[in-house]
């Protein structure tokens, strides 16, 4: 389980601090995976990064418990412009330890870049990063995934792949997704959060997390 | 180390001329400047070899001026890597002091050896404190290149003037005239700089019968650890404000 104690988070909007967290304690449990809910601008994706440790908090503590989590997978990308896919594939293997080999292997199979794989990624398109990114955190055992509408892009096969590598991965792993596609969140997801005004509230069921966002609105 | 990898397939661009470049760059400097003073028909002012003397100088300037510049801009030149949780902005910096420090240690020993091939001899008479000075060099360039990525963060603008601080400096840290021969007041003036008791440092290690009254030797650590010091503690404590950017 992840857990957060008395956790502030903030950015920087412009003039205004915006508030994503306003001393939130709680806990995300493992075994089932959360779709996280809000509106443009609340912090769903600052969320993801605090969960990974991309990103500190202004203060609290937030305890990952040993559990291998997995970076933000989203358009912004993790990757570096001027290197090939393969390149940032072993960059990536490095700091995580993992076979570059094997990992190679598996994302040249799954992103199907072609020779793209070869060329520096700031000739991609963001579908094609999207597939990158996504190949390459599925060749990567993590216990907790974090995603930030990745799914929604390509076309509807990649679709198709991405859903049954996950369906695959989420036997063992958990994963933590920001969505505004209710059918994308509804399939993966077993349960919802809804973050709002520096707070955060969570639902047995995704349903009841839209349910309860679509109310405020 | 996966920083220093990822790094070494950037620093040089995509082509062989990259490498070309960086490992030419001490000697393009040094045969321009000997040009300049054999033309003014100039004896070198230490030692009897201007090409020597000149090694001595662009040497700690160029390891300063590379080391800082690109420590400076580590953060901002990685990005997106900066994605993954693992990657702090510190591994980037050190990935680069790492990295222009061996750039420069190999191209400096590629030029001594074309030097030693042509019949120039270039071996320091006290070699241990060549190399002291060129490790007090690297922790120069270290502190001024963290410290500025850290002023980076919050003024973009240091970034230029970093780069024009360097310019001028290349006129005033001695590289091509001996700050000891100077009048007494542009001599004490000159003495500030700390880059300029590096030069001074390799010409006393280069040269055993050159005695500079103006190196301090506590001078120039002091800023290099001072500057070094400043930078990891302001990273620390800017850190939760300076990463959402």
């Amino acid at each position: 389980m992840i857990q957060f104690k008395n956790v502030t988070k903030s950015y920087r909007l412009g003039q205004h601090r915006k508030v994503v967290l306003d001393r939130a304690s709680f806990e995300i449990p493992t075994g089932r995976s959360m779709a996280v809910i809000g509106r443009n601008g609340a912090g769903k994706s600052s969320l993801l990064r605090l969960i990974a440790g991309s990103s500190l908090p202004d203060s609290g503590r937030i305890r990952r418990n040993g559990l291998r989590v997995s970076w933000p997978l989203g358009f912004a990308g993790s990757f570096h412009g001027a290197l090939s896919g393969r390149e940032n594939v072993r960059f990536a293997c490095r700091i995580y330890g993992e076979s570059i080999k094997a990992v190679s292997e598996y994302v040249e199979a799954f992103a199907e870049l072609g020779e793209h794989f070869d060329m520096p990624v700031s000739t991609y398109s963001s579908g094609m990063k999207a597939r990158l990114a996504f190949g390459l955190s599925m060749a990567m055992e993590f216990d907790v995934y974090l995603v930030d509408e990745i799914t929604s892009v390509g076309d509807k096969i990649f679709r198709e792949r991405c859903e049954e590598a996950f369906a695959h991965r989420r036997r063992i792993a958990d994963v933590i997704m920001v969505s505004h596609s209710v059918s994308t969140i509804k399939k993966f997801c077993d349960f919802g959060c809804v973050l709002e005004n520096g707070g955060i509230e969570f639902y047995d069921s995704v349903g009841d997390a839209v349910v309860a966002y679509e109310g405020k609105l | 180390m996966a920083l220093v990898l990822r790094e070494m397939r950037t620093r040089f661009g995509q082509s062989q001329i990259g490498y070309a470049w960086a490992m030419s760059e001490p000697m393009v400097h040094i045969l321009a400047l000997t040009l300049i003073a054999t033309a003014l028909q100039r004896r070198p002012a230490i030692g009897d070899s201007t090409e020597v003397f000149m090694f001595c100088g662009i040497l700690p300037f160029l390891l300063v001026r590379n080391i800082s510049t690109k420590t400076a801009v580590a953060v901002s030149s990685n990005g997106p890597l900066l994605t993954y949780p693992l990657v702090k902005p510190v591994d980037t910096f050190l990935a680069r002091i790492l990295l222009e420090t061996l750039t420069m240690m190999v191209s400096a020993v590629l030029t001594g050896l074309i030097f030693l091939a042509i019949g120039i001899d270039v071996w320091p008479d006290d070699s241990l404190n060549y190399l002291i000075a060129f490790a007090v060099s690297v922790l120069l360039g270290a502190g001024i290149g963290v410290a500025s990525a850290v002023v980076i963060s919050v003024f973009s603008a240091w970034r230029t003037v970093l780069g024009w601080l360097f310019r001028v400096l290349y006129f005033t840290s001695g590289v091509f005239v001996v700050i000891d021969d100077l009048p007494p007041g542009a001599r004490d003036i000159l003495a500030l700089n700390p880059l300029a008791h590096c030069v001074v440092w390799f010409h006393t290690a280069q040269f055993e019968e050159y005695n500079s009254l103006i190196l301090d030797k506590s001078y120039v650590i002091l800023w290099g650890a001072g500057l070094l010091t400043f930078g990891f503690t302001a990273e620390r404590a800017l850190r939760r404000w300076t990463q959402d950017k």
